[in-house]
């Protein structure tokens, strides 16, 4: 079972979770306590006083290949687990954010699979935005406890938890209970009492002022460990068995209730609606904030309190490392409290007991950025399958930079011919649907602006749906998961899936397209038999000019070998293609790039796929090795020899054309990637002589496998313009091949570009030769290139 | 048939529009790479593409718009170390003025970016914009960040000069930006004026510190400029002129425009309307050959997705000086609402309101008017038999020659462009 403690800032959630943690652990439960609080103390006490790394310092400070549950676990009292989600300091970030993130690494690290009885979040303040409302969700809350004292803002901020919980509340009830945490004030325990029974809630457990709490705090421990025959020990250990009844038994939770505010007010303060609300809540806040009797004790003894904690000077803080900070629950009165204090971080060498550190902690890591961000990623797969729905869960910024980008390919490809674009008014590229999240939408969350998109969409006869979430979705925490399990029930023929990507939060443009392909992946279906002579193509990119032109290259060369293209995993592919994907035998690899290495691993595990390993060719001689290759593997029975020689021939014959131009011409090849073989083999062909190849220091091409050039080649590696000037100097060549091509060449020497985005097949060094022949006996610099400079 | 481009990419473009400043952009490279193709696509400032050439941390290989890279982690412990950073680091490059907008996501985060640049002593010449606005239309982005700029310079009172105007509510979104800031110099030439400041297209931030020095500014899409215009005439009574029937296109807008601005500053209108008249007896020759044959343009359909202070006028003209049919009309967020209802009621006055508010999906016409993708749309649709790109996003095309389709080069070209159309689609 999982527990969510809500309460106001301070009012004492921490001590109340650990003491009730302490109880249940001497129980013999195996218990998990959670800390939601960005000071990262709600677990101390069933540590010793420890402060223990946070799940945020851990994913900032280890590589994410050495990250595991075990650097975030840390055991307390009676073995009792303890995490500390972490957040950022006062005043910058969102800490809400911090939340969800953290929530999101422990279940990727396998929370889940750890054995416990019972869950117990502790969550910071009132349910202030989605991310602080995050143990809310279902997922992660079965029973929520509200504690409060007889304050007014406490009550006030419980009946706004308990309308956070309503919002969150499906059908199954899950409040379990009020626990009053006592400050002595007057007439508090009627105050509570007559707020629980307007909103229909048990008060489970009464909590008075003691000092022992104070006492037992200094030590660092809970009254359980501390006091175990405290009379307040046995509180705890009765709403232990409590907490063990609702484990059994669901139906001693609650439906969530909130009263208006002026009902609140009414009940609480015993005040008509006519009273000025601003005098009331003023003196309220003027209370809570030490200026009267009530709490200026507490206030005045604050700073005391937490130094019989811990020491302030063992605690330093982290932005400057040099002013003190505050820690912990604490309350001068003993009351329960805590201050809101900035996060602080042990010193090194203070520490009395020594505190577990994560695996990898050291200097952190300076990480690689994310380019573009998973939600364009995940939609640039979802785009691909012909006659879905992507909704876009984002401001219509999102919308317009990803249909932007797909814009040119979709109108090449020419497929919304096949997709017809009648009656969606409100789409704009046919495929794609903008939630179009406005200011309103971001503050209160956009799910039920989501709905309504889906839902128009589906009435409308959609029957495929993909909803893809941005950042400020992802920010404010909306679950599109949730909104689209609604939408299942309301259309339960459509397939529907949710893609929370959250923009880039999960990662870049690779791992959204990934995720976008797994779902994709999962309108496959398993039980299709293998048909013979099919192959499946998975990966192309669907960006470049050349991508159609590479594809139908591609097929001939199937087609050469008796085999037809069943599905382009994923390039405007039909629905019926997906789901017959296991048709085919053999699967082939487009191009050799990370994320197409992760699909195939994806696949091969999941569908128990073969694949090919050797991506679409480019030139002759990979082209041949491909063939044969691919012949051998599928064990056709096919010799590809004539076919082979055909192509040789050809290829023979038109190099013969270029050769006398070019056979005995230097050429210096410089360039950002490896990938170049097919260039040098052109070079080679041509009886062109190279004298040096230089391979500047970039992470072009780095994420693909490749062969290594030939041993012959004249290679040199991070080779720069310097080196460049001088070879073209010293080697003199008679052409330069670069990436980019300088706009007046050094040395009167030709220069040429090495395409970015080669012709797949036999004969993609054909183009270059037949360029090369002719640049040759053009003028070094053409006429217009003199124009550029500043004028005389 | 594409998304148009909301507030946040207008308020990027505003600022990129100006000769000597700099967007940098707080947000993920997700929002950068897209914003600084298209900065450098609209306004191009580098020739070459080698993106060796801007390795640095922030510039991800792209000229313009560098960014703060943010991801989940930035999200989180807040942004503005990154910031701090990059300020310093763009500071040192050039003089620039320098203007922070954050992406989407990061103007939830709440970071205080004001102290960033306090910190990274460059407030003198760096403003901020929190928030662009979610999913609000580009107009009010364009209007925003411009108030914002105007605000940042804090212009001073300085002396009228009596033949300076200013063109406000023109952005490097808007198709032929170039060739139409050229052609209004032409035409107001023609009545003795220069232009000072364009805002915000191509003007230098010297020219807009003189900018209070103008006489009169024209509005030319109202909804990108009234409100400009109206700071203007608070801070500095400078009247400002507004053609009612939207930007000039077509003959009888341009002379309408050239009146008022003549009336505005009280001088004669005659030697630029008398240019006016000349060029329209020239195309006179030319559609009276044509349409003497063929009967054309007369009774071909047309479509229009433009903003309303451009689809307006051009409806409008090409209904009552070419007899037009108008098939479907349909307006970009953000319109201007008078301009929109003088659409809506020349369209049902003339007894074809079903064209309007509807998308040219739904038609098949001769022409249609809109932006590079939804025209292929179109044309792959079978919806229309020619199409004029009018706005952007553009569909690629590279122009040599500067053009406009508005003021009387502007005018000529869409007759030419029509009657071409027709006539290769017959
Ligand atoms: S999802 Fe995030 S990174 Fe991607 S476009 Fe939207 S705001 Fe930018």
């Amino acid at each position: 079972m999982q527990i969510a403690f809500y309460g106001k800032g301070g009012i004492g959630k921490s001590t109340v979770s650990a003491n009730l943690s302490a109880a249940l652990a001497e129980s013999g439960k195996r218990i998990l306590q959670v800390g939601c609080d960005p000071k990262s103390d709600s677990t101390r006490l069933l540590l010793g006083g420890r402060k223990i790394p946070t799940v945020l310092d851990y994913l900032r400070k280890t590589s994410p290949d050495k990250q595991s549950l075990e650097g975030l676990l840390f055991k307390g009292f009676k073995g009792a687990a303890c995490v500390e989600t972490g957040g950022p300091k006062p005043g910058v970030g969102c800490a809400g954010r911090g939340i969800l993130s953290s929530f999101e690494a422990l279940a990727r690290l396998g929370i889940r699979d750890v054995p416990l009885d019972i869950v117990l979040y502790d969550v910071l303040g009132d349910v202030v935005c989605g991310g602080f409302a995050v143990p809310l969700r279902r997922e992660y809350a079965d029973a929520v406890f509200l504690v409060t004292s007889g304050e007014f803002m406490a009550i006030y901020a419980a009946n706004n938890i308990l309308r956070g919980i309503k919002n969150f509340e499906d059908s199954a009830p899950r409040v379990a209970g009020i626990i009053l945490n006592s400050r002595g004030l007057e007439a508090e325990d009627q105050r509570i009492l007559a707020f629980s029974k307007a909103v229909g809630l048990p008060v489970v457990a009464s909590i008075p002022r003691s000092e022992i709490f104070s006492r037992a705090e200094k030590a660092g421990k809970t009254l359980i460990e501390a006091f175990p025959e405290s009379e307040n020990a046995e509180i705890f250990r009765e709403l232990a068995r409590h907490v063990e009844k609702i484990v059994k038994d669901r139906s001693l939770l609650y439906h969530a209730r909130p009263l208006e505010d002026w009902e609140l007010e009414e009940l609480v303060l015993g005040r008509s609606p006519e009273d000025n609300a601003s005098i009331f809540m003023q003196r309220e806040f003027e209370k809570e904030a030490g200026c009267e009797s009530g709490f200026e004790e507490e206030a005045g003894l604050e700073g005391r309190t937490i130094r019989t904690i811990n020491e302030p000077e063992e605690y330093l803080c982290e932005t400057c490392g040099a002013c003190k900070g505050e820690a912990g629950d604490a309350s001068g009165s003993g009351n329960l409290s805590c201050s809101d204090s900035p996060r602080v971080k042990p010193a090194l060498g203070k520490e009395k007991v020594s505190v577990l550190a994560p695996s990898g902690s050291g200097p952190a890591i300076l990480k690689a950025p994310l380019y573009g961000c998973a939600f364009a990623g995940a939609v640039t797969a979802t785009f691909q399958v012909n006659g879905a729905l992507t909704v876009l869960h984002g401001p219509r910024s999102c919308a317009h930079i990803i249909s932007d980008a797909l814009a040119s390919s979709f109108l090449r490809s020419g497929s919304f011919k096949k997709t017809g674009v009648k009656g969606l008014e409100e789409q704009a590229l046919p495929g794609l649907l903008s939630v179009d999240m406005e200011e309103e939408d971001i503050i209160f969350g956009g799910l039920e602006k989501l709905s309504c998109r889906m839902e128009e969409a589906l009435a409308s006869g959609r029957k495929l749906l993909f909803v893809v979430s941005t950042c400020p979705s992802g920010i404010i925490g909306d679950d599109i998961e949730k909104a689209v399990l609604k939408m299942k029930h309301l259309y339960p023929k459509a397939r529907i899936f949710p893609i929370p990507v959250d923009g880039n939060l999960t990662g870049d443009f690779s791992y959204g397209f990934f995720e976008g392909c797994k779902k994709v992946a999962e309108l496959i279906d398993p039980a299709v038999g293998q048909e013979e002579g099919l192959v499946n193509i998975i990966g192309e990119r669907n960006f470049s000019p050349r991508d159609e032109e590479n594809f139908r290259i591609i097929e001939k060369l199937l087609e050469g070998l008796g085999l037809r293209v069943n599905c382009r995993f994923l390039s405007r592919a039909d629905l019926s293609s997906i789901r017959d994907f296991k048709k085919a035998r053999f699967n082939l690899l487009a191009y050799n790039s990370l994320e197409n290495r992760m699909l195939r691993d994806y696949l091969s595990e999941h569908f128990g796929l073969d694949f090919f390993e050797h991506p679409f060719p480019v030139g002759f001689r990979d082209s041949s090795q491909w063939v044969k290759a691919l012949a051998k593997s599928l064990t056709l029975g096919h010799n590809p020899g004539p076919f082979l020689e055909a192509r040789e021939q050809i290829y023979r014959a038109e190099i013969s054309k270029y050769s006398p131009y070019l056979k005995g011409k230097k050429v210096l090849v410089v360039s950002y990637s490896q990938d170049i073989g097919w260039v040098l083999d052109t070079v080679r062909d041509l009886g062109m002589e190279l004298v040096k190849v230089g391979i500047r220091a970039s992470s072009f091409g780095k994420d693909k496998q490749l062969d290594p050039l030939p041993d012959d080649i004249p290679l040199v590696n991070n080779y720069t313009d310097l080196q460049r000037a001088e070879d073209i100097k010293c080697l003199k060549p008679d052409l330069v091949l670069s990436g980019y091509a300088p706009l007046i060449p050094e040395e009167d020497v030709h220069c040429d570009t090495i395409p970015f985005s080669p012709k797949v097949g036999f004969m993609s060094g054909l183009e270059l030769a037949k360029r090369w022949s002719t640049l040759l006996r053009l003028p070094v610099v053409e006429g217009w290139k003199y124009d550029g400079g500043e004028e005389e | 048939m594409i998304f148009s481009p909301d507030a946040f990419t207008a308020s990027i473009l505003t600022v990129e529009g100006i000769k000597d400043a700099s967007v940098l952009l707080n947000g993920p490279t997700g929002c950068k790479i897209y914003h600084s193709f298209l900065s450098d696509r609209h306004f191009p400032r580098g020739a070459s593409h080698d993106p060796m050439a801007f390795q640095g941390e922030f510039y991800f290989g792209q000229l313009r718009v560098p960014s703060t890279y943010l991801d989940w982690e930035d999200y989180v412990e807040g942004s503005l170390e990154k910031l701090e950073k990059l300020l310093s680091t763009v500071a040192e490059k050039n003089n620039d003025l320098l203007a922070v907008i954050n992406s989407p996501g990061a103007s939830l985060i709440g970071d205080d970016l004001e102290t960033a640049l306090k910190k990274s002593g460059v407030s003198e010449r760096c403003f901020t914009v929190d928030c662009a606005g979610f999913s609000l239309p580009a107009p009010i982005g364009f209007e925003n960040t411009g108030l914002a700029l105007l605000e940042h310079l804090d212009l001073k009172s300085l002396s009228r000069k009596e033949n300076r105007v200013n063109i406000i509510g023109l952005s490097i979104l808007h198709k032929h930006w170039e060739g139409t800031v050229a052609e209004l110099k032409k035409l107001l030439s023609l009545l003795g004026l220069e232009v000072g400041a364009v805002l915000f297209a191509d003007t230098s931030v010297e020219e807009l510190k003189n900018s209070s020095s103008a006489a009169c500014n024209i509005v030319l899409f109202p909804e990108y400029g009234q409100k400009i215009a109206e700071w203007y005439r608070e801070r500095f009574e400078i009247p400002s002129v507004l053609s009612p029937m939207g930007v000039p296109v077509g003959f009888d807008a341009t002379e309408q425009l050239l009146r008022e601005v003549a009336k505005c500053l009280g001088i004669d209108p005659s030697p630029a309307l008398n240019f006016v008249r000349a060029a329209r007896k020239s195309s006179y020759s030319k559609l009276a050959r044509y349409h003497s044959f063929s009967g054309l343009p007369k009774g071909t359909s047309f479509s229009i997705r433009a903003e309303a202070s451009f689809a307006y006028p051009l409806a409008l003209w090409l209904y009552s000086y070419l007899g037009m049919v108008p098939s479907a009309v349909k307006t970009l967020p953000g319109g201007s609402p008078k301009i929109e209802a003088s659409l809506r009621a020349f369209l049902i006055e003339k007894g074809f309101e079903n064209a309007y508010d509807r998308e040219p999906e739904y038609e098949k016409v001769d022409i249609a008017f809109a932006d590079g993708y939804t025209l292929g749309l179109l044309k792959g649709l079978g919806c229309c038999k020619a199409g004029l790109e009018i706005c952007t996003p553009s569909e690629g095309y590279i122009d040599f020659i500067p053009k406009t389709y508005m003021g009387v080069e502007g005018t000529l070209l869409l007759l030419e462009k029509i009657i071409n159309g027709i006539r290769s689609s017959l």
